[in-house]
């Protein structure tokens, strides 16, 4: 465990807590080294620079730095490890036939970050993390084969009471009225369409008969 | 040390050491490992070190024989534990809770977790430590690992029997809640499993550092988690099953240092196996005052139906029964479940053997009460030191008094040292008090009992829901008086009382004022039934607050029905006309035989009972309420229960109020 003294005091600046209760520890992803937020706009505002802890010459911008999360270092650098690697392996159980695939599915996530944490063939994990990013662009494939699109229209009860019509429709309708009317020009040149008329006598005709209600609440959802 | 791993190490032909007393056992038959006989703990251990017979195991294994077993409730409420007591009990086994007035308070204790940040700290030190073991058995043996692994992978469960004695952690869930899929692949590898141990515990770190106070549910809980540490419900469901595999494969024997650990590991089983009921509560601060943080993370469960659910559903017939269980109707709407027989009895006394009393007022008139506002006046405290020193020197020996809370004790006790009451008790008793500590308080016990037998009489100074008021009789002698100074209220800003106080009220529509002036009067009956605890004992039960005169219908009904209407609303003074009447008449010789035929019973009485019981079957339950004058009337009565008692054997509880 570090002791007081070193969670508190800059190692860049070598500034204190106690001098500047308001510090902030920035650190970054590159290296996880950390330092003070005056220390960040120092160095780094001028565009990216090395890192100050002597050894480590990873090259570090300004807006990769962020707050520490965790105490822990290992975990902070764990989580955001397994925060790629989860962009791209984002399955669910749902998307797997089996609960096996899945399980396994999951210790491969495990093994990836594990190796990325410890640095362990990082060039391969990228490379199956790139492999997964470009299969991941596809759209993602159903389930299950949902067998074509019922050709029936919707109904509210989710599911259709057969495609076979029950009766015979005639595209005349005879009214006397309505016949008349369909001669006279003033009426077709206002846009009197008699087969409007028809369908919508039809519909207000038979509105609601052939749908027992009761019947389709029983009736067990199919997911076809 | 008998363990699985060397067990089978001595199987595979190598050295290792087992214990003698659980080798011992095998030399006898296993349903026969003592003799017949009526054991307590003391005499198994004698027994088992004159036999060279491990006692522990040897009661583990003859459970499932015995005719009685009397045990505390945690080995058949809390899941942690009745997996490995309770498990192999038969369904048509009577489960009677005895002293069940606090059943709600236990059930909701064996779910609830208190995380601290010393717990936090010593299971984060258990798991690096875990994994410096991964790490050297990897180098040395890893075919261990490996094999658990597979195993795992296989999603096998182990049946083993010997291995199953030691394990290290039982599933802290109830039984029907328990996942019986294989354990998730991101936690079947040994250093995956640790390294998810370290996210959560950081991130548990993480939340303590929060300076304000949070209450959350666990499904809040959880989507927080899973943003900042990715960890998803079901493996942290599977966390206390995988912990156990894992000591177990690596044949851990020194498991003092993983006790944090595995607290937190029972506290990620239960946040991710429910969700209603339960509540998270974040609390940085010890006190409304303190300054430095303190935080505790509370797991708590609300819903005291949960834990006793399973035991509803297994056994057959459950009785709850306590002297102090009342309301009746209030333990089925709690515990959710319905009485197939409910019933309070009355006391079969002899004599009027004790005497209640409410007073609510002091002799100078003014109203007395505990309430918040009007607790430290000069008035109301001078007026409860004054029925403190009336009582202490009409009562004989022993008297024990009643605060409801530590916090007002203290300040009651200084305040009646300003105003010389201590001085003026002190001629008559000793003084006596109860404290938080343990230690201290069984001395005070020790030297309390000293001085009431030995005639200089004292008084005991107690708060009504400490260790005094639960456990410990004052009987005869010991106690001649008991005092209820204020009515025990809970301490209402408690974060934990007032989350279930919202839950009770959202799903058992019980008011939030019903549940705490019942949680009130249980426990001060707890108090008043401490002094008579025989029939040949007697006790006076002074209840001191105005608001007890409203309340008098909460009390049990063998207080109540001795509680005269006269007697109900008295000053000091009256009271303790009463009080020293009463004591008097106590006092004189009692003829024991006068008792016989009601309260106690000869053998031929009991056989008149059975000749009568058997011509009139209604006769054996109106004879237990004591007054066969009555018996005409009762008989009607009964009548109506007697046909739901023939339905007992298929249907569950029946619950009754001695």
């Amino acid at each position: 465990m570090a002791g007081k003294d070193d969670e508190d005091t800059c190692y860049v600046c070598k500034s204190s807590r106690y001098l500047n209760p308001e510090m902030r520890f920035l650190i970054n992803t590159e290296c996880y080294h950390k330092m003070c937020s005056n220390c960040v706009d120092r160095i780094f505002s001028y565009g990216p620079g090395p890192c100050p802890y002597p050894g480590c010459d990873k090259i570090l911008r300004k807006n990769k730095f962020k707050e520490q999360l965790f105490d822990d270092i290992g975990v902070e650098k764990e989580v955001d490890c397994r925060a790629r690697v989860m962009k791209v392996y984002n399955k669910t159980e749902q998307d797997f036939d089996s609960l096996e695939e899945y399980n396994a599915y999951l210790e491969e996530i495990e093994d990836l970050v594990f190796s990325l944490v410890n640095g362990v063939n990082v060039s391969e994990v990228e490379a199956k993390l790139e492999a997964q990013r470009a299969v991941k662009t596809e759209p993602r494939q159903p389930k299950k084969d949902i067998g074509g699109v019922p050709a029936t229209p919707f109904t509210p009860f989710n599911g259709d009471r057969g495609a076979n019509t029950l009766i015979a429709l005639s595209d005349s309708l005879h009214d006397p009225l309505n016949e008349k009317l369909i001669d006279q020009k003033e009426f077709s040149a206002s846009g009197y369409v008699p087969q409007v008329y028809y369908r919508r006598a039809l519909f207000e005709a038979f509105m609601g008969i052939c749908c027992f209600i009761d019947a389709e609440k029983t009736r067990p959802i199919e997911t076809t | 040390m008998t363990s699985g791993a060397a067990k089978a190490k001595i199987a595979a032909g190598m050295q290792a050491s087992l214990c003698e007393y659980h080798e011992n056992l095998y030399d006898l038959d296993q349903h026969d490992l003592i003799p017949n006989g009526v054991w307590t703990f003391e005499e198994l251990l004698t027994y088992g070190e004159q036999s060279k017979r491990c006692p522990y195991f040897t009661v583990r294994r003859m459970i499932s024989y015995c005719n009685i077993i009397i045990y505390s409730f945690h080995y058949l409420l809390d899941p942690k534990i009745a997996e490995r007591v309770s498990k192999e009990l038969s369904k048509d086994c009577i489960v009677i809770f005895d002293e069940a007035h606090n059943i709600d308070n236990v059930c909701i204790e064996s779910l609830s977790i208190d995380i601290t940040e010393n717990t936090l700290q010593k299971a984060a030190h258990g798991v690096q430590k875990l994994g410096e073991t991964i790490d050297e058995i990897k180098i040395s043996d890893s075919q261990k690992l490996q094999d658990e692994y597979e195993k795992l992978v296989r999603g096998l469960r182990e049946a083993d029997e010997a291995r199953q004695e030691d394990a290290f952690l039982a599933n802290p869930v109830l039984p029907d809640d328990i996942l019986t899929e294989a354990i998730p692949g991101n936690m079947r590898r040994a250093e995956h499993f640790i390294s998810f141990l370290k996210r959560f515990i950081e991130y548990l770190k993480t939340r303590m550092k929060v300076l304000h106070v949070v209450s959350e549910t666990p499904g809040s809980f959880l989507q927080h988690l899973k943003e900042l540490t990715y960890i998803e419900r079901k493996p942290l469901r599977f966390c206390s099953e995988r912990l156990s595999y894992l000591v177990r494969s690596l044949e851990l024997t020194d498991v003092e240092e993983y006790t944090s650990l595995k607290e937190i590991v029972i506290f990620a089983t239960l946040v991710a196996t429910y969700e209603k009921g339960f509540r998270l509560i974040l609390e940085p601060y010890e006190s409304d005052t303190a300054t430095v943080p303190n935080p505790i993370l509370r797991f708590a469960c609300l819903d005291a139906s949960i834990a006793i659910k399973p035991i509803f559903e297994r056994f057959r017939s459950v009785i709850i029964t306590s002297g102090t269980i009342s309301p009746l109707d209030m333990y089925p709407k709690m515990l959710n479940f319905t009485t197939l027989i409910q019933e309070s009895y009355s006391m079969s006394l002899a004599r009027r053997s004790f005497l209640p009393m409410i007073v609510t007022k002091g002799a100078d008139q003014v109203a007395i009460s505990s309430r918040f506002e009007i607790r430290n006046d000069p008035s109301v405290v001078r007026n409860y030191g004054n029925i403190l020193i009336e009582y202490s020197k009409i009562t004989p020996d022993g008297f024990v008094v009643f605060f409801p809370s530590y916090l007002y004790m203290e300040s009651i006790i200084s305040q009646w040292q300003t105003m010389g009451v201590l001085d003026e008790v002190w001629k008559h008793k000793l003084i006596l008090v109860e404290t938080p500590d343990s230690q201290e308080t069984s001395l005070a016990l020790e030297i309390y009992r000293k001085a009431c037998c030995n005639g200089r009489g004292a008084v005991l100074l107690s708060v009504a829901r400490g260790k005094v008021s639960e456990g410990v009789d004052f009987d005869h002698h010991y106690g001649r008086t008991v005092l209820m100074i204020g009515v025990p209220f809970q301490y209402t800003e408690s974060r934990i009382l007032k989350a279930r106080l919202e839950f009770l009220r959202d799903n058992f529509h019980i008011r939030e004022n019903d549940f705490l002036s019942f949680d009130a009067m249980r426990h001060a009956a707890q108090c008043l039934g401490r002094v008579l605890r025989g029939k040949d004992d007697y006790g006076v039960m002074v209840l001191a607050d105005r608001r007890f005169a409203r309340k008098r219908n909460q009390l049990p009904k063998w207080i109540n029905q001795a509680l005269l209407d006269s007697e109900s609303n008295l000053s000091t003074d009256m009271s303790l006309t009463n009080a020293k009447k009463f004591l008097r008449s106590m006092a004189q010789p009692a003829n024991s035989e006068d008792q016989e035929g009601i309260s106690v019973w000869t053998l031929e009485h009991l056989k008149e009972y059975q000749e009568k019981s058997k011509i009139h079957p209604n006769f054996a339950e109106t004879a237990e309420e004591g007054n066969k004058s009555e018996l005409p009337k009762d008989v009607a009565m009964w009548d109506v229960d007697l046909d739901d008692l023939d339905s007992l054997d298929d249907e569950d509880f029946a619950m009754t109020s001695d």
